[in-house]
């Protein structure tokens, strides 16, 4: 099998092996990579998989299960290419080796589960598709007249239920109208998690297509995984834009605040915002999920010290909690100690993943924070 | 000793999750930032203290096994990774030991960042004697101190090594020493030649060739009140030079960095362009920055907007000396450095740089040929000398770029290490051949004190040329 890894030679021969992409040594005492955190072994860092997709281009060593390993336990957060010397295209390089192993038929067992359920069931939890909705009181909305759509995505639909809950309470509070559909399925994410890129273009091709054929001009998203596979991945897999704008629900609501007043019941507490890393340093929507903070009385906003673009991963990222939750929970544990320490009492998030794991990681090690989803937030001071 | 049991003994020592003879991990311990290709180690271990370091390489002794110490490997001149060795990397000694106000201290771990600790001592006003080290800031202290790395700021402030106060070392069989001021555990270190000889020294620079440093107790300092920046460009080099000169007799500089040849900044006309920051209270910089200024001026420099000056220094990114920003400077070109550097006095760097001008001329054609740029003949100017960096750069996707890349960097030591009067700074596996056999019978003693002190060759053998 010929790897696709030799299209990216000049970046692969470009790295300088200059271990920017290990910690984020200016803000003081702090990892940047959650892979190598977790194992403190170089070939987890970008850096490692460099050298390693070196090797495989030179014909030094072959992909195999112990290569798989390590590329598979990236959860994609960007910090290594955010801060890269030489701005190159890691998250090109790495995609790849996944589209190789792919081939190879060389993935987790935790993304096959994952890839087959999507198929069979168009979502990752291998639930069925009618059950989508019955998170949802009123159904009223599904499939109605709107060209505003409110895509809820699996993990809220399935698992985060409070937070497709709390998305349309808010929606509705502030009069925003919108739809949802029948036809909702996964976003396909996984399917580039697992480096399947012809079944994520066959479900982006699917989705828009059926969603064009509906008339949607815009989508709100509450989860800023899919937000990001609409925003990025798709024009990419598909060669071309999208017919309609995708939104962050944090980013209608913030639109909505600036031009009319909204009043709020008072919640005294000190608070920390743990940035998404799709929502952040991928799209780059730091400041309106904190305008929506700071809207709230009584909530003190602390930051942690990796913060924006320089925020830490949660750990769940690229379904790598699907495979090896022994990492992801690592992650987790060391980012909800970051907040911990900030004194606030509550780790608000935007993103139905990020607070999947740090739940986790609040059980497992017994750290008493409250961890909430700007959605949750918010619906509890309407 | 067959692998298999070497892993056995080294799991049972450092228990299984911190030893790895997976070829996926093994290959990523071999190149640092340079040129040379390396070995690639039989087995990867990470020790999580200073004991467990000293077990790992009393059992390499046993089985004379060599030893090869890893930081962050972010050297340019080879990082001599011999091929089967065990890779012992200090990713797990990261904690920072004590923060000493009152003695003006700080003890870390050697795999500590040197950033990290600037970081953390931001919060109390003070910043290390050396603030933000030296080479790529992404380096350990312990790879920093234990290559004496040429630091920021050496134009007032020194050396890496000159602010370094104790050592913790492993010595070549294992034992454990305090050096300097931390070798009386009973005593706070103050000064470092204290308790008898100042052994601290063979250590640094060694590059882990006569023992492995694990933990360094370093000078800090109350952050000065203000930092001020200047930029000059000279339509002659000389001038440039000259000028410098007077600066360093006058103290009127913290740092000076001199560009002497490659991409000219941006915007700006003229041969050479010299960087100038000092940093002290309001009253001596105004007045230190006034001396630095009107000396360029008296040697025809011409004052420009010092924005790029000011950036390198707060974020440690080399475009910015040439007034560019990071990303259109570096964006994914795949060329690397083999880079050829040393000490020399001020004054006869203009000599040196008009032997090196005359040496790209000469092979104006073979550079073309080969694909050969010019990085820069960029300089930090010291407290009585200048550190000269001679970056060419070779295209690391052509075969013979890389081998003629290679053979450039042998000629630039013989001629710079030669008639250029260079004294080696920058060692490493792929310069120590040229620049150490010119110590004479210093060289000779050392190869005898690594022979002594490492009989079964076990650290970081090569590294340094120390060999038989």
């Amino acid at each position: 099998m010929e790897n696709k890894l030799t299209t990216k030679k000049v970046d692969i021969y470009a790295c300088l092996r200059c271990a920017f992409c290990y910690d984020f040594s200016k803000i003081g005492q702090y990892r940047m990579c959650p892979a190598f955190a977790g194992t403190e072994y170089e070939s987890y860092t970008a850096r490692g998989k460099m050298n390693l997709a070196r090797a495989i281009v030179d014909g030094v060593v072959d992909y195999d299960e112990d290569i798989a390993k390590r590329i598979f336990a990236c959860t994609e957060c960007g910090a290594c290419e955010a801060n890269c010397l030489k701005y190159l295209d890691l998250s090109g390089v790495f995609m790849t080796m996944k589209e190789d192993l792919a081939c190879l038929g060389i993935i987790p067992e935790g993304l096959k589960q994952a890839v087959e359920s999507i198929i069979k069931e168009g979502n990752i939890y291998d639930k069925p598709q009618s059950e989508r909705f019955n998170w949802l009181r009123d159904k009223s909305r599904v499939d109605g007249k709107s060209d505003t759509l409110f895509y809820v995505g699996c993990t809220p639909a399935y698992l985060r239920r409070q937070i497709a809950r709390s998305s349309v309470t808010v929606l509705d509070k502030f009069g925003i109208d919108y739809m949802l559909t029948s036809k909702e399925m996964c976003c396909g994410h996984p399917f580039l998690a697992a480096g399947e890129i012809d079944k994520a273009k066959e479900i982006a091709e699917k989705t828009v297509t059926e969603f064009e054929k509906i008339g949607i001009k815009r989508i709100i998203f509450d989860c800023s995984g899919c937000l990001k596979m609409f925003k990025e991945d798709y024009p990419k897999l598909l060669g071309r834009d999208l017919p309609f704008d995708v939104l962050h629900i944090s980013q209608v609501l913030t639109d909505y605040l600036r031009e009319k007043a909204a009043s709020f019941k008072s919640l005294p507490m000190k608070v920390t915002y743990h940035d998404p890393c799709t929502l952040g340093r991928h799209l780059e929507i730091y400041d309106d999920p904190r305008s929506i903070i700071k809207a709230i009385p009584g909530l003190e906003l602390v930051e942690m010290p990796r913060n924006r673009k320089d925020g830490y991963c949660c750990g769940a990222g690229c379904l790598v909690k699907m495979h090896d939750n022994d990492l992801a929970l690592k992650t987790g544990i060391e980012r909800l100690q970051e907040a911990e320490a900030t004194g606030a009492e509550a780790v608000i998030s935007a993103c139905p993943a990020c607070q999947t794991n740090l739940l986790d990681a609040a059980r497992q090690s017994g750290i008493q924070m409250k961890v909430m989803d700007i959605t949750e937030l918010l619906s509890q001071v309407l | 000793m067959k692998n298999m049991e070497l892993k056995e003994q080294l799991v049972k020592l450092l228990g299984s999750d911190n030893v790895c003879d997976e070829m996926a991990e093994r290959i990523c311990y071999s190149r640092d930032c340079g040129p040379d290709k390396a070995g690639i180690p039989d087995i990867v271990v990470k020790p999580g203290n200073t004991e467990e370091i000293a077990v790992v390489i009393r059992l390499a002794n046993k089985i004379k096994k060599p030893v090869y110490t890893w930081g962050r490997a972010t050297t340019f001149l080879g990082s001599g990774v011999p091929q089967g060795c065990i890779l012992l990397t200090t990713t797990r000694l990261d904690k920072i030991l004590k923060v000493d106000l009152d003695t003006s201290t700080v003890t870390v771990q050697a795999g500590v960042i040197w950033h990290t600790i600037d970081a953390v001592l931001k919060d109390h006003n003070r910043e290390l004697f050396i603030p933000g080290g030296g080479g790529l800031f992404s380096g350990t202290v312990g790879g920093s101190v234990a290559v004496n790395v040429i630091p920021h700021a050496i134009t007032e402030y020194g050396m890496t090594g000159d602010h370094v106060l104790g050592l913790e070392v492993v010595l070549p069989d294992g034992t454990i020493i305090h050096t300097g001021a931390s070798a009386n555990p009973d005593c706070l270190p103050i000064e470092r030649y204290s308790n008898g000889p100042d052994i601290s020294g063979l250590f640094m620079g060694a590059y882990g060739t006569l023992g492995i440093i694990t933990e360094i107790t370093y000078r800090i300092r109350k952050t000065p009140e203000l930092e001020k920046f200047a930029f000059y460009a000279f339509a002659d080099y000389k001038k440039a030079v000259e000028a410098v000169n007077e600066i360093q007799k006058e103290n009127a500089a913290t740092f000076v960095i001199g560009l002497f040849a490659g991409p000219k900044p941006k915007d700006v006309e003229g041969e050479a362009f010299i960087h100038i920051i000092v940093r002290d209270s309001e009253r001596e910089a105004t007045y230190r920055l006034k001396q630095a200024e009107r000396l360029c001026e008296s040697f025809n420099g011409i004052a420009h907007d010092a924005f790029g000056t000011k950036k390198y220094w707060e974020d440690h990114m080399y475009s910015w000396l040439r007034n560019v920003a990071p990303g259109p400077y570096y964006a994914g070109a795949p060329y690397m450095c083999p880079e050829v550097a040393g000490f020399m006095p001020t004054l006869q760097l203009k000599d040196s740089l008009a032997l090196l001008f005359q040496y790209v001329e000469d092979h104006k054609a073979e550079f073309e040929k080969y694909d050969i740029l010019i990085k820069g003949f960029d300089t930090y100017f010291t407290r009585n000398g200048v550190y000269l960096w001679i970056d060419t750069l070779y295209n690391e996707m052509k075969e013979d770029s890389w081998k003629y890349g290679l053979k450039l960097r042998g000629e630039l030591c013989d001629l710079m290490y030669g008639k250029g009067k260079m004294a080696a700074g920058g060692l490493g596996a792929g310069v120590a051949p040229y620049a150490m056999p010119k110590l004479g019978n210093t060289f000779t003693f050392l190869k005898q004190l690594k022979k002594t002190m490492d009989p079964n060759n076990v650290l970081n053998p090569g590294v340094l040329f120390l060999g038989d």
